[in-house]
């Protein structure tokens, strides 16, 4: 969805057009839940604060004054929903700190068990950090820069595009271009 | 041969995510699709044009009998307790600032490198008549505040400029 009808739907959402919301919804509902999945790691809680996130975004309509970079602001308060929710039910994993032992498992389990080249694209996803596949799946869903996906991840420019490439790197392996 | 990343990405993406508009819709706030600002706006100008008539027509009338000069400046306190302004309707236009108080929960403090923190925050209560209760609102703060940021989740009152620019309503905290 471009910035001016991504705009124009907000507008309409101000006056209380909810099939505003659906255009939005059938546009983004991916792109949000992938995000929040990246976060959350389990479907249950991924769809709680999915669903969350669009009847906030309802609310947030009011307010909204536009500009550049939906997406990436979306991307935002996505995450930060998310991130929200670990910390209430006190599982205090962050992007930072998702398991390394998960990688280190995953990739065994990749060498041992299976042929590279014939992997599906969702064990290639499973060989990346659970931080490599956040920033992944912000440039692909969200068609983001660098530096935006730095900015929503509060990270230096040079650890996103490292670890984008060691990601890349990885997938390459995997047969992915 | 390579396989192409970004589409089979999308692919997944898409197959792997649930249908959550149903579920969406019912939490959605219905007192929304009643809200109507330009209506609102409208009838307000039009009370705010009757009073002016009704105030101004009677002076004037009297005045031209008695061979008066213009307007009774004891007419200014009443248009000072209507909260409109002497030279206009409203408090809109360009730049226009309309200062007022407001109670607000902060959900989100976001500081900015290049200027003052802005705050995400939802509105408890305020003497602003064209804000809405429990709506969320941003609130731009000098960029001297961030050495005395206002703490997510904390209640409180606050005194707020009201700014209508050509990008929209815009909210300040009043130095």
């Amino acid at each position: 969805m471009e910035e001016k009808q991504f705009s124009a739907c907000m507008e309409r959402m101000k006056l209380g057009d909810k099939n505003a919301l659906h255009e939005i919804y059938e546009a983004y509902v991916g792109y949000i839940y992938s995000i929040v999945y990246q976060i959350a790691a389990n479907r249950e809680d991924a769809e709680d604060v999915t669903s969350e996130f669009f009847i906030k975004l309802w609310r947030l309509a009011d307010t909204y004054h536009g500009g550049n970079g939906h997406r990436a602001w979306m991307a935002s308060i996505a995450r930060n929903m998310a991130i929200d929710l670990l910390r209430k039910t006190k599982r205090e994993v962050l992007a930072e700190d998702f398991g390394d032992y998960s990688e280190e498992n995953a990739s065994k389990e990749c060498i041992e068990q299976q042929v590279i080249s014939d992997m599906n694209l969702r064990q290639a996803l499973d060989t990346l950090k659970p931080n490599e596949r956040e920033i992944v799946n912000l440039k692909i869903m969200g068609d983001m820069t660098f530096q935006q996906i730095a900015d929503i991840l509060k990270l230096p420019l040079g650890t996103v595009t490292w670890r984008y490439q060691n990601a890349v790197k990885k997938l390459r392996r995997c047969g992915y271009e | 041969m390579s396989k192409d990343l970004e589409k089979e990405y999308k692919e997944l993406a898409a197959s792997e995510t649930p249908d959550l508009w149903a579920r969406i819709e019912a939490g959605l706030d219905t007192k929304k699709s009643s809200r109507k600002h330009i209506p609102y706006a409208a009838w307000a100008a039009a009370a705010a044009a009757c009073l002016c008539v009704a105030v101004i027509v009677p002076f004037q009338t009297r005045n031209a009998l008695s061979g008066g000069s213009g307007m009774d400046m004891a007419a200014a306190p009443e248009y000072a307790a209507e909260g409109i302004d002497a030279s206009g309707m409203d408090r809109g236009g360009a730049d226009a600032r309309y200062c007022f108080a407001a109670t607000v929960e902060i959900l989100e403090a976001d500081v900015r490198r290049n200027s003052g923190p802005v705050y995400t925050a939802r509105v408890l209560d305020t003497d602003n008549a064209e804000l809405r209760i429990d709506s969320e609102i941003q609130i731009y703060a000098p960029a001297d505040d961030r050495e005395a940021l206002l703490e997510e989740r904390q209640t409180y009152v606050l005194n707020l400029l009201e700014e209508m620019l050509d990008e929209g309503m815009v909210y300040r905290i009043a130095e």
